[in-house]
């Protein structure tokens, strides 16, 4: 299994009973609340966090694009990489990821995705996402065109990847006399790409499609869900495309607290993670689900998915649905250990740092988790997984 | 002719639903940003003078989608064929809100088959410096209060009227919308050089409390559509057909019978 640290780089500063003045973190809560010197020590802080994972062994370091809000200080998850992309030696650089139908000109994504890509002689990661409804509010963008823009901006930007240039591409959304982008990317064919999502059944169906094969990555989600979308993949992959899905394809997202003991770590945790889920996650319904964002009955579904996420979670409600997974080395290891023979996911991405977390205890997390808990993960192989259709008597059971 | 109330009339690819009733001169009524769906307008009253004509646009309603339709010029050409199609002359043209600004694109484009246009707190343009009212972050209960200057009236009209409604339909309603007017938000750029096309009678009737489109909006349209007169109705909000249903009726009634004589 591979194993990476993921990073939302959240604005840790922000108000925390900024409930009484707005009613979320994501697009109306004023800029003015960011204080440009706290902003300097945070990007740096964070940087450091990453690299110091990446020096402890992790086989990558993660972070993703978030637009006009206090949660994630990454709206351009490129220039991050780019801080990465030096310092960074060896681990591999994921962008998780970069919403590249939000953009007017996708094609610059595919130019700074190949340029992070040959610096690092061909150690990106490119995720590619719609990005989350909130951004639609924030970016402009419609988001009744969403699905459409986001698959041709995809399609340009493989072909911008893949196919000799100059060429001209005529789109809906997207018309270019000269495709010739310098650099190429590093990797061949290109970076590998991959989809994380909250279980969307058009994004798994997209993703597992044979032209495809996209790595499909479940992010925030209570176990059984995890269990049901990996599953949802490779049966997709099965009974749809005829193909049997390799443990390559999927993996988990999830925040992580490593502390000493079981106590301790939900000691540590608590008020930091609680400030994740029941503060910084905090969006409407309109924010998230923007119209024509999701059918309508995905809609109506994902609703009820986030209810349970967000809201009045505390750090044992949440590490009772194994949304997050605290504790001991052993405990931890033993949870993924476990979830990983059930699921068989070979990339497990560990959020390390979350909400008001503070410095210390960060550091402490990431040194836990990268010696203690990652070495134990990075041996598991397909021999370790119960196989796909034990898998799934044990989900129905 | 007197028509069938209820009927749908193939354009090109679309099942447009048109509601039908009373005769007289046409008038064509484009419904705003809202849609039809499970709220009655104050329009009967208007079938009692004309040949009330009101379609649920493409993509809304009981009416089909329509292939060719993805922007709010594209809905101006559909309703070029609509006209056509059904072989309407001397349209009064009244259009609501979304509806208004329809009402404009059609107009700027091609008006030999219109009479007179009566845009009600009308979008389509954009004031500088007039922020409008956003009816897609707002929460059902805000947008009520946003779209309407009394809000108690406006929640027992929806209680009345919205009860049975299709969860599905008035969701379907919602991405149209979004579809039209998310970006630029219930304006074309372009628009407004092209007003002076509008040769028309025109009569831009407005709710003074409108937080959607304050009123800055209905004094730009004026001054950019000449000869155009500015009706402003006190103690109205943005659903002003809605809200005050026989003063809208009268007003309409008022203006075009003052175009015949």
């Amino acid at each position: 299994m591979k194993v990476f640290m993921f990073h939302l780089m959240p604005y840790l500063y922000m108000d925390l009973e900024y409930k009484s003045k707005w009613r979320s973190p994501w697009v109306v809560m004023p800029n003015s609340e960011y204080d440009p010197v706290k902003g300097h020590e945070l990007y740096n802080r964070f940087l450091d966090e990453l690299e110091y994972a990446a020096e402890l062994g992790l086989d990558g370091v993660a972070v993703n694009e978030h637009h006009q809000t206090a949660y994630g200080l990454m709206p351009s998850p490129v220039v991050t990489a780019a801080a990465l992309s030096r310092r960074v030696k060896k681990a591999r650089i994921a962008i998780l990821g970069n919403a590249f139908g939000l953009r007017e000109h996708p094609l610059t994504l595919a130019e700074e995705h190949a340029m992070i890509d040959s610096i690092t002689g061909g150690r990106l990661i490119t995720g590619m996402v719609r990005g989350i409804g909130a951004e639609y509010h924030s970016m402009g963008a419609n988001p009744a065109f969403s699905h459409e823009r986001f698959h041709e901006a995809h399609d340009l930007v493989i072909q911008a990847w893949t196919r000799p240039g100059p060429f001209s591409f005529h789109g809906k959304y997207f018309n270019l006399e000269y495709v010739n982008p310098w650099p190429r990317p590093f990797q061949k064919p290109h970076p590998p790409i991959w989809c994380p999502s909250t279980g969307s059944a058009e994004t798994i169906e997209w993703a597992a499609h044979p032209d495809r094969k996209y790595v499909y990555l479940q992010n925030y989600s209570p176990v059984k869900s995890v269990a049901r979308f990996l599953n949802g993949y490779r049966e997709v992959a099965q009974t749809k495309y005829g193909y049997q899905a390799s443990s390559e394809q999927i993996g988990w997202a999830a925040p992580v607290y490593v502390g000493p003991t079981d106590e301790q770590a939900r000691d540590q945790a608590r008020v930091h993670i609680e400030s994740l889920f029941n503060k910084f996650l905090n969006l409407t319904f309109e924010m998230m689900f923007p119209p024509g964002y999701l059918s309508f009955d995905s809609a109506i579904r994902m609703a009820t998915h986030k209810k349970q996420i967000m809201g009045s979670q505390t750090v044992e409600s949440l590490i009772e649905q194994g949304i997050i997974i605290c504790g001991s080395p052993d405990t931890v290891r033993r949870t993924l250990t476990d979830a990983h023979r059930f699921l068989g996911f070979q990339s497990f991405l560990a959020l390390l740092q979350f909400g008001t977390l503070p410095r210390d205890l960060t550091e402490q997390n990431i040194r836990l988790f990268s010696t203690e808990v990652a070495p134990a993960l990075q041996a598991l192989t397909d021999r370790e997984y119960m196989g796909f259709e034990d898998s799934m008597k044990a989900m129905a059971a | 002719m007197p028509a069938e109330p209820d009927q749908m009339i193939k354009v090109g690819d679309c099942d447009l639903h048109v509601r039908r009733q009373g005769q007289g001169a046409p008038l064509l009524y484009l419904h705003g940003t809202e849609g039809l769906t499970g709220i009655a307008p104050g329009l009967g009253a208007l079938a009692q003078t004309f040949d009330l004509i009101v379609p649920d646009h493409p993509g809304y309603g009981l009416s089909g989608d329509a292939a060719a339709v993805d922007t709010m010029s594209d809905l101006a050409m559909f309703y070029l064929d609509v006209l056509d199609r059904m072989g309407l002359q001397q349209v009064h043209l009244v259009g609501h809100s979304m509806g208004g600004w329809l009402a404009l694109e059609i107009a700027v484009r091609n008006s030999h088959r219109l009479a007179s246009l009566t845009l009600v707190d009308s979008a389509g343009i954009h004031v500088q410096g007039v922020d409008k009212g956003d009816l897609f972050i707002c929460t059902p209960e805000e947008g009520l209060a946003l779209l309407n200057h009394d809000l108690e009236a406006a929640r027992a009209r929806l209680q009345a009227s919205q009860a049975e409604a299709d969860p599905r339909l008035l969701y379907r309603n919602r991405v149209t919308t979004a579809k039209l007017c998310w970006h630029p938000r219930l304006f074309n750029p372009s628009l407004a050089r092209w007003l002076h096309r509008v040769q028309l009678p025109t009569m831009i009737l407005w709710g003074e409390n409108d937080q959607v489109l304050p009123p800055a909006y209905a004094t730009a349209l004026s001054g950019a559509i000449a000869g155009s007169r500015l009706v402003m109705l006190p103690e109205c909000g943005h659903m002003l057909p809605f809200e005050q249903p026989g003063r809208f009726a009268q007003e309409v009634s008022t203006f075009i019978r003052s175009i015949a004589a």
